[in-house]
């Protein structure tokens, strides 16, 4: 099955709906950034695949790391 | 150390000072720089930086009485470097290079030289090179002074005719001048050289011996005429050059460049190790004769005997500087940097580094001159801990650790059953209770057999918060400790980690005491030493043994009573260096902390060569390395179960077991899955231990997907849901059976960032 934007759909176990990309807002050491990513769009319960966690995510906390 | 002694801390570095010889050289030349070009075969190139340096390289190649000689770090061992017949040689191979024409603006001043000696003439060359206009007056007929009896005929005419060969300086020679009004008459300088006994002008006494200058503006005194011998007066020539300018430029009597004063020389080049290999006594023989004849192969031998005195030891033995591709000085200013207190926008370059430090010690230990970057690595995260600037992802899972050390379910002082103070104390250290709790039980057994009312201590001895820079941490289980220890009535401290050790002789030192090892190999008259009939083995000291020779003394003694051959090779436990556990750098920087591993399982003796180690994280690196490697305490008291490398959830397990062992009970762990259970497949463990993520964490995570139904469902029909921790946002992937309430692990992740 495959969600509204082309990706394979995660289901919000609570709602029963596909996760859709939402903007959200992310906080680490003092800064802020948005980025989309998957959210229930009733709940607001998120999904951040283990690519994106250990990939961009990961590269921006080194970065703040060293700022 | 405060703000302005971290910043300062490497000012006396030696890397990249000048020499011992280059300082001795009253011209400053670059020994290192022209070494290393005749080493590579590049005479002109060499012999450009001599004359730039000398002036006149074939007059000083021959009058120079080699100052350098004496200094020479070489010259202790088989002699010094003969520098001399170096640029004679490369004089010889490369002397007719002409000097490059510059295309320098005429300058609006003129200048005079009284005397034509060597220090006039340096004087001049110089200030002409640079544009001014130059007049130089010599009583005598030719130029030269008192060089020519000491030259060959017509050689230092050729240096002469070169160094003047592009210049506009008019030479007035058969010209004496008569007194100090007449010479400077029509000139907005004088430099007065007139040699050994030459016309002062009544200036002499009024000479600074630093400036040149002297009471009358703009006139200048040096040379012969001050005492100088032959390349002396060359230099005072090229300061007098310099004076002069700045005099011309501000107006200004007391202004030479800081290259005239020579920098001090280092004693720290002599303490460097250098492998001058056996004494050369028959090259100082043929160095002698060939003084006068040098030629390219006598000269490039030579050059081969110079150790181009430099140091590199703490970047040749700290891992982090090789990873960083730094040295003291730039450590110095990227502290600096980072720690300067002021607001805003200051980036700190330095914060991962400082964090990646092992605090070994190694560093300051090996230092020649006596610089401490060790301590400045600390004394930096004590001061950015105080900001409030490190990462707390940096420290925490060590943090939490030694919390856990700490707490009801590891944490434990069993005392004499008769409650009477007792005389020792066995306190193996958190480390070694959670890697080997069978190797703890072993020694405490041992030793209760020879001392019944010996005490234990299960706890940390508070380094996690040291490394943190988490002082309230810190001052906190030390005050836990020294009233337990009081409480048992002070007893003699036997550690199994020199580590504690070395913690308590610094924040505790009324409770200091010594290694186990040493305690059981003065006592070892009830031990039944196991026989590992010759296996080949090498002892691995921890950096943290560094000046306990007695300690490392009696590790070898037991390793090689229970019959291992230790290998002549195993390294120096006087430059013993940290595993990479050291200072909790892996959070931070577990790159780096690879790097070390590997570096340290690559100098290990040999494949099949046991490492036997006395801190448990040293062991614990061999083994997870796929090194062979066993704690002497494991050695001596084998047990069922010892040698395995447990996981980080098992060495929280190992503690609590260990405790209610040999002390009875344990505060039982607070059930993180409320019930679930959790299956954790072992293709999960080693990530798991890779992320720092403990079972309970797993276990804790699901629980919370689960209560709060906070969890999306993937394609392939998994749960997926997070919680967050203190520092770090946990992410599992699982499956569950409702029935019997047990998940099943397939993917665990985390992230350091926040989602709001």
């Amino acid at each position: 099955m495959k969600d509204g934007q082309g990706e394979t759909a995660f289901i919000c176990a609570k709602c029963g709906i596909p996760l859709e990309k939402t903007d959200t807002k992310f906080e680490y050491l003092k800064h802020e950034f948005s980025h989309p990513i998957r959210r229930c769009p009733s709940c607001g319960q998120a999904f951040i695949p283990e690519e994106l966690a250990t990939g961009k995510m990961l590269d921006v906390e080194t970065m703040l790391e060293d700022k | 150390m405060d703000f302005q002694e971290i910043k300062l801390y490497a000012e006396a570095c030696i890397r990249d000072r000048p020499p011992p010889c280059a300082c001795a050289c009253p011209l400053g030349l670059d020994v290192r720089g022209m070494i290393g070009k005749v080493s590579k075969g590049r005479y002109g190139s060499a012999f450009r930086a001599y004359r730039e340096a000398a002036l006149f390289p074939g007059i000083v190649s021959r009058l120079c009485p080699s100052y350098c000689g004496e200094r020479c770090v070489r010259g202790r061992h088989d002699g010094s470097v003969d520098l001399r017949l170096i640029e004679r040689g490369i004089v010889e191979k490369a002397g007719r290079t002409e000097p490059p024409r510059y295309a320098v603006p005429k300058k609006d001043f003129r200048v005079a030289v009284a005397g034509g000696g060597l220090s006039g003439l340096a004087c001049a060359c110089r200030l002409s090179s640079k544009g001014y206009a130059l007049t130089l007056f010599e009583a005598a007929e030719s130029i030269g002074g008192r060089v020519r009896g000491l030259m060959p005929d017509g050689a230092a005419d050729e240096d002469f005719a070169m160094a003047f060969m592009h210049s506009g300086c008019v030479f007035r020679t058969g010209a004496r001048v008569g007194g100090l009004a007449e010479a400077v008459e029509g000139f907005d300088a004088l430099y007065v050289a007139t040699g050994r006994g030459g016309d002062d002008f009544g200036l002499l006494g009024s000479w600074d011996a630093r400036m040149l200058s002297t009471a009358a503006p703009g006139v200048y005194l040096g040379g012969g005429l001050v005492g100088c011998e032959p390349v002396w007066s060359i230099e005072n020539g090229l300061r007098a050059a310099s004076a002069i300018e700045e005099f011309l430029k501000t107006g200004r009597n007391d202004g030479i460049g800081p290259l005239f004063d020579r920098p001090p020389s280092s004693e720290g080049f002599y303490r460097l190790k250098y492998d001058f290999g056996p004494p050369d006594t028959a090259d100082a023989a043929d160095t002698a004769d060939a003084a006068d004849t040098a030629d390219a192969d006598a000269c490039a031998r030579e050059a081969g005997r110079c150790p181009s005195c430099n140091c590199s030891v703490c970047i040749d033995a700290c891992p982090l500087m090789g990873h960083y591709r730094t040295d003291p000085k730039r450590i110095a200013a990227d502290l600096g940097v980072t720690l300067l207190p002021v607001g805003g926008k200051i980036k700190h370059v330095a914060s991962r580094m400082l964090n990646s430090c092992s605090l070994c010690g190694l560093c300051d230990a090996l230092c020649p001159a006596g610089v401490k970057t060790c301590e400045a690595m600390y004394e930096s995260r004590r001061l950015m801990r105080g900001s409030g600037n490190i990462p707390p992802a940096f420290h925490d899972f060590w943090i939490e650790d030694m919390r856990f050390s700490m707490s009801g379910g590891a944490y434990a002082v069993v005392g004499p059953e008769s409650g009477a103070p007792c005389g020792v104390a066995f306190f193996p250290g958190c480390q070694l209770a959670a890697s080997s709790p069978q190797a703890v039980e072993g020694a405490y057994s041992y030793i209760k057999g020879l001392l019944p009312d010996a005490a234990l201590i299960l706890s940390c001895c508070g380094v996690p918060a040291d490394w943190a820079a988490e002082r309230e941490l810190l001052d906190e289980t030390v005050g836990r400790l020294r009233a337990d220890w009081e409480g048992l009535g002070r007893p003699s401290l036997l550690f199994a980690c020199s580590t504690c050790m070395k913690t308590f002789a610094r924040y505790l030192p009324e409770a200091a005491g010594k290694l186990v090892y040493e305690w059981i190999a003065d006592n070892d008259g009830a031990l039944a030493y196991p026989d590992a009939a010759g296996a080949p083995a090498f002892v691995y000291d921890p950096c943290s043994s560094r000046g306990d020779e007695r300690g490392r003394a009696a590790v070898r003694r037991l390793a090689e009573k229970s019959g291992f051959a230790l290998s002549e090779g195993a390294p120096d436990g006087s430059e013993a260096a940290c595993c990479g556990f050291g200072g909790h750098i892996y959070p931070a920087n577990p790159e780096l902390a690879g790097k070390i591993a590997e570096k340290r399982l690559a100098g290990g003796a040999g494949e099949a060569t046991c490492a036997i180690a006395y801190c448990a994280n040293c062991r614990d690196m061999f083994l997870h390395g796929g090194g062979e490697s066993l704690h002497i305490l494991e050695a001596l008291f084998p047990r069922e179960g010892g040698r395995r490398l447990p996981s980080l959830s098992e060495r929280r397990r190992n503690r609590s077991e260990l405790k209610k062992r040999l002390a009875g009970e344990a505060a039982a762990a607070p059930d993180a899955g409320r019930g679930i259970r959790l299956v954790i497949p072992d293709g999960l463990v080693g990530k798991m231990d890779g992320l720092l993520l403990l079972r309970e964490d797993a276990e804790a995570a699901v629980a919370y997907c689960e209560e709060n139904n906070a969890k999306a469902i993937s394609p392939e029909g998994r749960f997926v849901g997070c919680i967050r921790g203190r520092v770090v946002t946990i992410w599992v992937e699982y499956e569950m059976d409702p029935g019997s309430r047990t998940a099943v692990l397939h993917n665990i992740y985390s992230h350091r960032m926040r989602v709001k």
